[in-house]
């Protein structure tokens, strides 16, 4: 029995590394440029509850995550980024009569990514560019953690104890007026403790309009932006001693209605992702949603 | 003799008080930038042109498509280093125009 929602947790690691340019999607990464030599902080507080259980267990997973990402223009091609997540993770259930509820929190895996700027066309006014990025999640977090009921299952752990890799790239279009991201990326994830996460392929789009202000001023105007994004994520069943989780993976389609207020030094940033649609393995746990919201700062 | 000098000095400064009320006459450059397209970006672009020791201001505009720059006094403008910059920046340079201005 998939107890712990693995495959709802696997949506995280490939959220949140990037976007550090503005108006830029708020769920994934994107082209738009990091100058040479330019540090970007960005903090994003994530919450995330799966609550729609198939089975009669009455399953309740909900996750109050803080991601910390660093990123730096190497060249102005070529940025790297790290990202530290601090999560903490609550699972309720009915076992019979009794109740159970375990959760850990700690520091995750950090993981570290880079992205290179392979196509660009700058005109007046706008600019498309492909970027493919390659990263890797190191074992940093804990993985070992266990409660008075014995070892805590995979998905409640802060850390996977795996390297996992993740590869991809993203394409934007930026005109002063509106933006557009599209992403393809893949993370393959390793084994730790007899058990391998499935595999994660998702394909993301974004759209992002310019609400205020209506006309340029002088200078350089403070923006807001409403955007729009669209997330297809599908999750390999996890194998535990090389067996296949029938009861977990599948395919899950958020959409995610998104605000940003961009200044010259900061980005203020919010949005809510919908499960519109879940196809999921066996019983595993359904999203309700994931609330983000954060800030970047340049420096 | 003393009461001449202090003549002098009192003249000198007076006619120098027009000067300091409109301000110094310096270089400025103006870079036509493409790609440039958001409040965060130009941020990036202005503290890149800043790295440049003779750069005394630097003023982004989105409305423009442009950045003008101020050097400090006496300094000449490095329109090609300037160039640079806003490329390593990610942005695409175009056509530059120098000139001089009051600056306050």
């Amino acid at each position: 029995m998939n107890t712990a929602p693995r495959n709802i947790l696997a949506l995280l690691p490939l959220c949140f590394w990037t976007a550090a340019a503005p108006a830029a999607p708020l769920t994934f990464n994107t082209a738009l440029p990091i100058s040479k030599d330019e540090w970007i902080l960005r903090e994003q507080f994530v919450h995330m509850k799966s609550a729609d259980d198939p089975t009669a267990m009455h399953r309740r997973m909900e996750v109050d995550g803080l991601m910390s990402m660093l990123g730096y223009g190497i060249t102005r091609d070529f940025a790297v980024f790290a990202v530290l997540p601090y999560t903490d993770k609550r699972l309720s259930m009915n076992l019979g009569a009794q109740g159970i509820h375990r959760s850990r929190a700690g520091v995750g895996d950090a993981t570290f990514m880079g992205r290179y700027t392979a196509h660009e066309a700058n005109a007046t006014g706008h600019t498309f560019r492909i970027a493919p990025f390659l990263g890797v999640k190191a074992p940093t977090g804990d993985d070992h953690a266990s409660d008075r009921l014995g070892r805590l299952p995979p998905g409640l752990q802060s850390g996977s104890g795996s390297t996992d890799w993740q590869g991809g790239a993203v394409a934007s279009f930026q005109s002063l007026d509106w933006g557009a991201d599209v992403q393809l990326a893949y993370q393959s994830n390793g084994e730790a403790n007899g058990f391998r996460a499935g595999a994660v392929s998702r394909l993301d789009l974004s759209v992002q309009r310019r609400l205020w202000p209506g006309a340029l001023g002088e200078g350089v105007p403070s923006f807001l932006y409403g955007g729009l994004e669209a997330n297809l994520v599908h999750v390999v069943r996890d194998r535990v001693n090389g067996a296949e989780d029938t009861n977990s993976g599948g395919t899950t389609l958020f959409l995610t209605p998104t605000v940003q207020y961009v200044t010259r030094g900061w980005v203020l940033e919010a949005g809510v992702q919908i499960p519109v649609s879940q196809r999921l393995n066996g019983t595993a746990l359904k999203n309700d949603y994931v609330l983000t919201t954060g800030f970047r700062l340049n420096f | 003799m003393k009461k001449f000098h202090l003549r002098q000095m009192a003249a000198a400064l007076a006619l120098c008080l027009p000067l300091l009320a409109c301000g110094a006459e310096r270089q400025v450059v103006n870079i036509a930038v493409k790609g440039m397209t958001c409040p965060f970006c130009a941020y990036g672009l202005e503290k890149n042109l800043g790295k440049a020791s003779e750069v005394d201001r630097v003023a982004a505009s989105l409305k423009q498509q442009n950045v003008h720059i101020v050097l400090k006094p006496g300094t000449q403008p490095d329109v090609a280093r300037y160039k640079q910059l806003i490329h390593d920046a990610g942005f695409t340079p175009g056509e530059a125009r120098v000139g001089k201005e009051d600056v306050k």
